[in-house]
């Protein structure tokens, strides 16, 4: 499957180029920065809305047709592959070798893994695999001259030089594009289970957030669903809702022996809690998928926000009154609150309401450093700018800034898309 | 002329740091100094001038900013228990022991994580937090006297990080004195903030990008169940061939251990677990999670271990009984001296299912040049630790130990693995770093160091192969393998 040519930026149309090797990725790269053009780092083209509009003419490079298998030693749970391929190719690869990446992927037959790692994705298995920081052992970019880096290696445990896989991961294609990864995987569990927890009122949400923490199970998932994601889940994994209100979702892997346990015991740990039976969800592949792929229609307006876990369910709440419609689905574990609404939210009201959310998300009553965060995701074009995305700078922009100085001098690649200054 | 030089240097120095760190603060008589040369890796030595115990983020600012003004190189060191040179004051200069820091400042549970000043020493975390069901997951074997701030610098494993991970999968954030003296926050408690991941690069840099000043770590609650086997096998291979299958099987262990004839017999002699001293090999295999399952988990690994010809199988039946293993395990480095005046540990890595196929060329190598190899490791991560035995005061031997250990590290880059999976690179390993790495990867890494570290000053001489421009090897010193005398 390929992108739409000139592929839209954030209302910019780039011309798409699809070198078929790394080093044909490399020229083009040493092409581009010779003719003073940008490069913009493109995958399936998914999650190009985040970050900011492109600054200066320049060609999308795209890695698609890097998407070999270069070494998969199924016995060592590793995989090295090239970051053009798609989420679901590889989820096939391994697949029958019994084996995952858990990271979940919202469309993951046109998503790659490189926009996968450029993007920090995740979603709800997050609380119990971590994120792509956890699993990326080895990583190869393409530097500013074209020609490719590498850190890290092919073994599970290795010290030896500086983690730039790391630096890459979440950096929006700034530093570089990516285009060679080897992962550490999972076994795939022998069974799985996703939980309906109804909670309606707004009072319940809390106990049942400070229940999970510490009770008897050990979720994968522990997600808080407003009434319109709650609908919008229900509509797309095929179930009925019990109620209209919020919904809990808890979500359990491992022996079939363990996951049975483990639902039995969340069903009598809240029964007195929740606002009706606590049911679990069968044919819960597409469940999962309905989970992994919530994030609101096409062109709605999309925040991503963060707190300490413990301040998940306030923020919630916060973000669920913040445009008619609006959906939002909160990971507990992880303080991670995602929330869609309102297309046609315009730049002033839009930055009106992101500067009370923030504000919210920055409660004054926090030291600096427990401070959260709050991300506008998707937007239209016009009203994005970095004031508004990712709102006020932190202590630590600068050095960032002076990374991305180091490593891209020139600006070349992704120019004007992330924090101020990257 | 120029000693006099020098000499007022060093007198502005002392009196410029004692009115930061005050007289008892800091140290620079030869004898006292004599301690701070040299690390876990004794083979290269250098002393510093001055060593500061500073007591705050703010008297850490101050000694590096004095530094900064007279052009003194400086480095950050724990407790001192890196095996590969990680403390060694390459410039000399000032060495900022970060002993005095070791608060927990807070631990919020609810909020899964704790803030522990740098010279907090790794089982202190556990110890806190133990009674409320959580714990720190890293756990080095050294973690009775190793610091978070040293785990933050060498991105330190240890035996459950099979399972958990390694020392980068647990930290949340890091406040950091930068080698200029600016003093910055690095991630936090909130996941994510929008920006690089600084704390995933800072962790396992070596002390090369400053000075961190305080850590956020994630703490783990603990699992409902453990398991602990012990399989006795009559030969390494089978062992080695156990754990190969019990990866391959998806079993996921919370730790997987090796220890090898030669290590047994001097551990068993130090702590008297009952170990036979006619096993080829044993392999401590643990398994952890809910109750529910977890004794299916165990019966499939006693399978498998006995179907690869184990002797025999047996279960630690109480608490203590896996404490004394786990004792035996981790300190059994300590019981290395047993075995001969000297000895020199490596860390290299392979892929799990090279493990069978690397010892038995370790054996090739150890025959070869008759030095006797022990072998104790993290075997399901695919992390050796050989032990070369020796006596330091034969010349001869010291050479072979080299040469072997040489050609061990090598084995394990050509069977594509590493030269080290948790010491770090040190000044030890330096000179393997451009066979790990192109000139443009090493040039990469440069850029990103000078980022952090534009004067050069904070840790000079580690990581990378030469001072600013990494992309010309190496060669004016000689190779120095992972020699460890004993204390």
């Amino acid at each position: 499957m390929s992108v739409q040519e000139p592929f839209d930026i954030q209302g910019h149309g780039v011309a798409v180029k699809h070198p078929a090797t790394q080093e044909e990725y490399g020229q083009l790269v040493q092409e581009a920065a010779r003719g003073g053009q940008a490069v913009y780092p493109l995958g399936g083209g998914t999650r190009q809305y985040l970050g900011l509009p492109p600054v200066k003419p320049g060609v999308a490079l795209c890695t698609r047709k890097l998407d070999r298998v270069i070494d998969y030693p199924a016995r060592d749970m590793t995989v090295t592959v090239e970051l053009g391929m798609t989420v679901a190719r590889l989820r096939e690869v391994l697949a029958a070798e019994n084996q995952d990446l858990p990271i979940d992927c919202p469309d993951p037959e046109r998503a790659t893994l490189g926009g996968l790692l450029a993007t920090n994705g995740s979603g709800s298995r997050r609380h119990g695999y971590g994120t792509p920081r956890d699993y990326l052992l080895g990583l190869t970019a393409i530097d500013d001259h074209g020609r490719p880096t590498k850190s890290g290696g092919r073994v599970v445990k290795n010290v030896a030089g500086y983690d730039m896989g790391k630096l890459h991961i979440g950096a929006l294609g700034t530093l570089g594009p990516l285009v060679q990864g080897t992962f550490k995987l999972k076994p795939r569990p022998e069974a799985t289970a996703l939980c309906l927890v109804p909670l309606g009122a707004d009072e319940r949400l809390e106990a049942f957030a400070n229940h999970l923490n510490q009770g008897r199970t050990r979720p994968i998932s522990m997600d808080l669903l407003s009434p319109g994601a709650a609908r919008e889940f229900a509509r797309m994994a095929g179930q009925t809702l019990p109620n209209a209100g919020w919904l809990g979702l808890v979500g359990f892997d491992g022996a079939e022996v363990a996951v049975r346990w483990q639902v039995q015991n969340l069903k009598d740990e809240l029964r007195s809690m929740a606002s009706g039976e606590v049911v679990e969800l069968l044919s819960n592949a597409m469940a999962w998928e309905a989970l992994a792929a919530l994030g609101g229609p096409h062109g709605s307006t999309g925040l991503r926000a963060g707190v300490l876990p413990g301040e998940t369910v306030g923020l919630a709440r916060a973000l669920e009154t913040w445009a008619p419609a609006s959906g939002v689905v909160a990971h507990l574990g992880a303080g991670i609150v995602n929330a869609w609404g309102d297309p046609d939210t315009s730049r002033e009201p839009l930055m009106a309401q992101v500067e009370r959310l923030r504000h919210l998300a920055q409660p004054k009553r926090l030291a600096q450093s427990k401070s959260g965060w709050l991300v506008v995701t998707r937007s239209a074009p016009s009203a994005r700018d970095a004031r508004m995305v990712f709102g006020p700078g932190r202590e630590d922009h600068p050095l960032m800034a002076e990374i991305k100085r180091q490593l891209d001098p020139g600006c070349l690649f992704n120019p004007g898309r992330f924090l101020t200054d990257l | 002329m120029t000693a006099t030089l020098a000499e007022d240097k060093t007198a502005t120095l002392l009196g410029r740091l004692t009115k930061i760190v005050g007289a008892d603060g800091l140290i620079s008589s030869p004898a006292e100094l004599m301690v701070y040369e040299c690390d876990g890796y004794t083979m290269e030595k250098n002393r510093p001038e001055v060593v500061v115990f500073p007591r705050s983020t703010e008297e850490i600012v101050g000694v590096v900013k004095v530094c900064n003004e007279l052009g003194v190189p400086f480095l950050p060191r724990g407790s001192g228990t890196s095996l590969a040179g990680g403390c060694l004051p390459v410039g000399g200069g000032v060495i900022i022991s970060l002993a005095r820091m070791r608060k927990i400042l807070e631990v919020d549970i609810r909020n899964r994580y704790a803030l522990v000043e740098p010279g907090v020493i790794n089982m202190w975390l556990t110890n806190r937090v133990k009674g409320d069901g959580w714990h720190y997951a890293p756990d080095p074997s050294s973690q009775g006297a190793c610091t978070i701030g040293g785990n933050v610098a060498t991105n330190s494993g240890g035996p459950h990080t099979l399972k958990y991970g390694v020392t980068v999968n647990h930290i949340l954030g890091v406040e950091l004195v930068l080698p200029d003296g600016r003093v910055i926050q690095i991630g936090g408690p909130v996941e994510e903030a929008p920006g690089y991941d600084l704390t995933g690069l800072v962790v396992g840099s070596e002390g090369t990008f400053g000075v961190v000043s305080k850590v956020w770590v994630r703490l783990v609650r603990n699992p409902q169940s453990v398991r602990t086997l012990l399989g006795i096998f009559e030969s390494i291979d089978d062992a080695t061939m156990t754990i190969s299958e019990i990866i391959g099987a998806g079993i996921v262990p919370a730790a997987l251990e090796m220890l090898d004839n030669l290590i047994l017999g001097a551990v068993e002699e130090a702590f008297g677990f009952g170990f036979p001293l006619d096993a080829g090999a044993v392999l401590i295999m643990e398994v952890d999670g809910l109750e529910a399952g977890i004794d299916d988990e165990a019966a499939r690994i006693e399978a498998i271990a006995l179907k690869n010809k184990a002797r025999k199988v047996s279960r630690a039946n109480t608490e203590a009984e896996r404490m004394l293993l786990w004792k035996s395990r981790k300190q059994a480095f300590g019981a290395v001296g047993r075995l001969a005046p000297s000895y020199c540990t490596q860390d290299g890595v392979v892929p799990r299912t090279r493990l069978p196929e690397m010892l038995r060329i370790m054996h090739e190598i150890s025959k070869r040049h008759d030095i006797r190899i022990a072998n104790i490791f993290h075997a399901g991560d695919g992390n050796m630790h050989p032990i070369l035995l020796f006596d330091e005061r034969d010349p001869s031997q010291v050479q072979r130990v080299m040469e072997a250990s040489h050609e061990i590290l090598d084995t394990c880059l050509k069977l594509g693995g590493s030269v080290t999976g948790e010491h770090g690179i040190g000044v030890e390993k330096i000179d393997f770093m451009p066979k790990l790495f192109s000139p443009d990867d090493l040039m990469a890494m440069t850029r990103v160091r000078q980022a952090f570290n534009p004067s050069g000053l904070c840790s000079p001489g580690k990581m990378l192969p030469t001072a600013g421009a990494c992309s010309e090897p190496s060669s004016a010193r000689p190779l120095k393998p992972g020699r460890r005398a004993p204390h």
